[in-house]
């Protein structure tokens, strides 16, 4: 008994550890010390914002090297958690208990109007019930029942080879009399693997009618996974597409507006796996074969994104940005997101990046700061956050570095 | 450096600090959220032993509302009277049965001319022959009236004076042969006119053929000129005959017959049927000599009877009952006719046959002066107590109940009577005490179906429970029986269904308080613990522990002492794979208590709980450590609970009782957080 409910609570810790194991963030260091992909960001930097901003800059070629990483939640903040704050988490989690995050790691090279990148990405969204939230924070109760109903997860961890085209329509630029108009597109390749992760039923450990303990209920996990193996039929594959566009007024302000990740992984061969309680083993375990490969279709869509931002060049030194945008998860999770940010560069070769944002899925606002170097043609750029773990306020992490040669 | 410089490097050196921090630990030294996780493990609910458990593992112990009592109730055999006693030999029917005197009507019915010669006026030695036609010979019964009174057997005689003459008086004597039959004398009788009817009595008479009469004490007024007749008329209208030859019309002629056809069982008064037949053929004596017809018109055995017709009866018996007091006895009406036939009553009717194989008997009726009941005694040999109660000494007798108590027991009139019956108690040594049911019940053990039970107490100190109090050297005592026979007895006459079954027990019931002067322990039927831990769960726990607590969450001690509630962990490889509950149950006590004493040994006590004295709802905690965990990592473990009493000459009332609610393991481990 006290084995299966170890397995039961530390499945799910395992669950929530998997999905961080394997989110790559898909951001770059100045978004991610921005606080946002804003879509009026140019250069490298807007292949994860605006694909129409990508040759917006005077340079003609970049060569730039980027990790980044991304993991938030809307229940555990960076503190140690004690048993009145459990109850207060818990309380802002009754729809659910969320956990997501993205990363990317790869190069880009931009070259005139056009822009190649290869990265490997990752992403994911779980969704987990309630009680399961708080079966994972605060342990099981005897004779409690805890319902797994409505726990859901899906992800992808996968290659990206990027191609990005951006024109700039001189006729239409004159005719809105803007100081530049870029409209660009970017083709994506994606191959790699996706799995997805469904829980219902209950699941109650109590004692039976002769005061014997006994584990009960329905519940279970069915996790769904394929397992690439090189370029096969294993191999969930796909394509998406970003579009935007970026107008700059004038000197002073720019929009941007950008439709990103339209497209989604798709294998036919799945594996599957349940999890549930054996009441001959008395062992919450795995059923079925994990080895054997079903003749299922298992699809994930990328997170599709909507953005809408404007910049404003306060000062010659001093930049301000806002974003709103609209992400639609695989599960069918809908964000909203606000952000702000500023970069200072009182030093041209030291930026300051600082920037502040809500998300309504997190239900969070996230500070984040970063910080850049540029030196002749390299330059470096380094972003943190949620500098909100500064008073142990924090539901999310995120951290980037970018290495680039840029003339 | 410009003051806005100046400005920049500040603001890079506070951001920098501010990225670096951003990384910042939580309270417990990790980075992220770092939280305590406390898993509870269950172990047993609703664990609990009464005081009987607590001082007894004896089945025989209850809480009778919450009255802790020895009760013992011993079914003994069945005592099948019904089956025994309705088990009646049913008996058969060959019987030869004479024929019944018949009474015939208008038998002889005519007249004839007796010539008076010419000039006689005096006796003249006038005789004739009276033609008998209608029968060769008949011989009459000895009654000269019916069933009505009516006269019968006697022959009507008148005659007619003839014209010429008349007849002052005249005798005649009628003889059949020589034999005499008798006379009747007439007296002024005018020529031409008839004279009154007189009659001769032909009682225990008989006709063998025709008859001659003789006149005499002739007298007449006047002389016949010529020869003159004197007509004479002769009947036997009713005649009641032991025989008849050769009757010329005998008319179908009801006649009745009822016999005693069998002998049955000695005091059976009646038998009721379930169903089965008594089948009967009735055949008349040989059609070839007496040429009568017969037919049976109608049959009866009591209230039973049938009215067929036919020679081959079977009388349906289903719901029947027969009265049998007298023998069985069989009324029959039979129609004889024929012409020239020949009736005899010292020919037989011949009536056989029996009951059929299927019969069934519902119930008897025996007369218990006359019926013999010792098929259905019971003998009795039964094991009461495998050994005297320990407790026996302290028992009250406030409230005790000891009796024979038979069920089943609405059997009118009759008796149980068990003087031959006796307890006795046999030691290991095989000598034996004995008390008997008659010296416990004041001279006489009987029971009837108003008291239907026997008490087995009385006041005058030499009753059952104070026998047993008495016995010497109880625990020597391997056996304490019921001996001797129930013997069935009736007082009147007894009505038994062949259902009838009496189902004798013995029941004790004795309440009593126990003091206690001795520790008393109890130990639970352990359980399996399902999951053992590895090395590596170990080390994770080691790492990650925080605190664990065994705890009983509710608990309630009524004893009017502390109880320690142990419990036991342990590795026991030979229960492996069984099922604890059924290997132990199968097990004799002794072989049992070697089994738990696998587990319930010292090296394998885990940890205690001190239940206070009549003490209840409070939770009881016992503090686990990280190395506890050590316990679990053997392969067949098991758990089990001991109660342990401290016996200080308490007393445990009825309602006394120890039970424990949810007793799990609370292990709270650190998640995120640095080995501390």
């Amino acid at each position: 008994m006290l084995k299966t409910i170890l397995i039961m609570s530390c499945f799910l810790l395992v669950l929530v550890l998997t999905f961080d194991n394997d989110i790559e963030a898909a951001s770059s260091a100045k978004t991610i010390g921005l606080g946002d992909e804003f879509a009026t960001l140019v250069g490298a930097d807007a292949l994860y914002g605006n694909p129409g901003a990508v040759n917006a800059t005077s340079d003609r070629f970049t060569f730039e090297f980027g990790l980044a990483g991304s993991l938030w939640n809307n229940l555990l903040v960076n503190e140690y958690i004690d048993e009145e704050m459990k109850d207060e988490l818990l309380a802002d989690v009754e729809d659910g208990f969320l956990g997501g995050g993205e990363s990317n790691t790869g190069l880009k090279v931009i070259l005139g109007p056009v822009a190649i990148s290869s990265e490997g990405r990752g992403v994911g969204l779980f969704d987990l019930s309630y009680d399961v939230a708080e079966l994972l924070l605060k342990g099981n109760e005897i004779d409690k029942p805890y319902d797994l109903n409505g726990s859901i997860g899906s992800g992808a961890a996968y290659g990206d080879l990027g191609i990005n085209f951006s024109i700039s329509p001189e006729s239409l630029k004159e005719k809105l009399d803007l100081k530049d108009l870029r409209i660009g597109l970017t083709y994506h390749h994606l191959t790699g693997a996706i799995f997805s992760l469904e829980g219902d039923g209950t699941t109650i450990i109590t004692y039976d009618e002769e005061g014997d303990p006994v584990v009960r209920g329905d519940g279970y996990f069915v996790a769904k996974y394929n397992e690439p193996d090189g370029i096969n039929d294993s191999t969930a594959t796909g394509s998406a597409f970003d579009f935007g566009v970026y107008a700059n007024l004038n000197d002073k302000y720019s929009l941007g507006f950008s439709v990103m990740n339209l497209g989604a992984l798709t294998v036919d061969g799945i594996h599957e796996v349940r999890y549930e309680y054996n009441e001959v083993t008395e062992e919450f375990e795995e059923v079925g074969d994990s080895e054997v490969v079903k003749d299922e279709e298992l699809k994930y869509k990328l997170p599709a994104i909507i953005r809408l931002g404007g910049k404003m060049n306060w000062t010659e030194d001093i930049d301000l940005f806002a974003d709103y945008s609209y992400t639609s998860y695989n599960d069918g999770q809908k964000d909203h997101k606000f952000a702000t940010a500023t970069e200072m560069t009182w030093l041209k070769s030291l930026p300051l990046r600082t920037g502040i944002s809500y998300s309504t899925l997190e239900k969070d606002f996230d500070w984040s700061a970063g910080i850049g170097l540029d030196l002749w043609v390299f330059e470096a750029d380094l972003g943190v956050s949620d500098l909100m773990g500064l008073f142990n306020d924090s539901k999310e992490v995120e951290g980037a570095l970018n290495l680039k040669i840029e003339f | 450096m410009e003051k806005k410089q100046i400005l920049t490097l500040m603001m890079v050196i506070i951001l920098s600090s501010l990225v670096l921090s951003g990384c910042s630990e939580n309270s417990r030294g990790t980075f992220g959220p770092a939280w305590d996780v406390a898993y509870k493990v269950p172990i047993t609910n609703n664990e609990g032993k009464t005081a009987k458990e607590l001082v007894e593992d004896n089945e025989d112990i209850v809480n009778n509302n919450g009255l802790i009592q020895y009760s013992k109730t011993e079914e003994m055999d069945i005592i099948d009277v019904g089956g025994k006693l309705t088990e009646v030999a049913l008996p058969s029917v060959n019987k030869t049965v004479a024929l019944p005197l018949i009474q015939l009507d208008n038998v002889i019915n005519n007249n004839q001319d007796i010539t008076i010669p010419a000039g006689v006026s005096s006796d003249s030695g006038i005789t004739s022959t009276i033609i008998i036609d209608e029968f060769d010979s008949i011989d009459f019964s000895s009654n000269s009236e019916d069933e009505s009174n009516n006269p019968i057997n006697r022959m009507g005689i008148m005659i007619t004076a003839p014209n010429g003459f008349d007849i002052d008086s005249v005798t005649l004597t009628f003889k059949d042969g020589s034999t005499l039959l008798g006379d009747v004398s007439f007296t002024n009788i005018t020529q031409g006119t008839s004279s009154v009817q007189k009659f001769i009595d032909l009682t225990n008479s008989s006709i063998t053929g025709d008859l001659t009469v003789e006149l005499s004490n002739l007298s007449t007024s006047g002389v016949l000129n010529n020869d003159g007749a004197m007509n004479l008329a002769y009947s036997i209208d009713n005649a009641e005959i032991s025989k008849v030859v050769n009757y010329t019309n005998l008319a179908a002629t009801e006649v009745t017959q009822s016999t005693n056809v069998a002998s049955v069982e000695a005091g059976l008064e009646a038998v009721a049927f379930n169903s089965g037949n008594l089948d009967l053929t009735i055949l008349p004596p040989e059609t070839e000599t007496s040429g009568l017809n017969f037919a049976i018109e109608q049959l009866s055995i009591g209230t039973v009877s049938d009215g067929s017709a036919d020679n081959e009866i079977s009388l349906d018996l289903t719901g029947q009952s027969i009265d049998l007091i007298n023998g069985m006895e069989i009324d029959f009406n039979l129609i004889v006719s024929g012409t020239n036939v020949t009736y005899d009553t010292t020919q037989s009717i011949s009536v056989t046959g029996g009951f059929s194989s299927d019969t069934e008997i519902a119930s008897v009726t025996v007369d218990n002066n006359l019926f013999d009941f010792t098929d259905a005694n019971q003998a009795l040999d039964e094991e009461l107590l495998t050994e005297v109660p320990e407790d026996i000494d302290s028992i009250s007798l406030n409230g005790a109940i000891a009796r024979f108590v038979i069920d089943g027991y609405d059997i009118e009139n009759l008796l149980i009577n068990l003087d031959n019956a006796e307890f006795r108690a046999i030691y290991e040594d095989g000598s034996e005490a004995t008390i008997t049911l008659s010296s416990i019940s004041g001279g006489s053990a009987v029971i009837d179906s108003t008291d239907k039970e026997l008490s087995l107490l009385n006041d005058s100190g030499n009753d059952f429970l104070d026998w047993l109090q008495g016995l010497n050297h109880k625990e020597d005592i391997t056996s304490i029986r019921l001996l001797g026979d129930a013997r069935v007895e009736a007082t009147g006459s007894v009505t038994i269904d062949s259902a009838d079954q009496l189902n004798p027990k013995v029941e004790i019931e004795v309440p009593f308080d126990i003091t206690l002067n001795k520790d008393i322990e109890d130990r639970a039927i352990p359980e399996t613990v399902d999951d053992s831990l590895s090395d590596d769960d170990v080390e994770q726990i080691d790492n990650y522990f925080k605190e664990g607590q065994l705890i009983i969450e509710d608990f309630k001690n009524d004893l009017p002492v502390d109880v320690e509630v142990i419990v036991y962990l342990g590795k026991v490889d030979e229960w492996e794979g069984k099922d604890l509950d059924e290997y132990l149950d199968s097990l004799s006590e002794e072989e049992k208590e070697s089994q738990l004493d696998k587990l319930y040994k010292s090296a394998n006590k885990f940890k205690t709980f001190t239940l206070t004295k009549q003490d209840s709802g409070e939770k009881k905690v016992v503090d686990l450590t990280a190395s506890d965990a050590d316990w679990l990592t053997d392969d067949n473990l098991y758990v089990g609970v001991k109660y342990k009493v401290t016996g200080d000459n308490i007393v445990l009332k009825s309602t006394d009782e120890v039970t424990i609610n949810n007793l799990y393991a609370k292990l709270v481990v650190k998640v995120n957080q640095n080995k501390e």
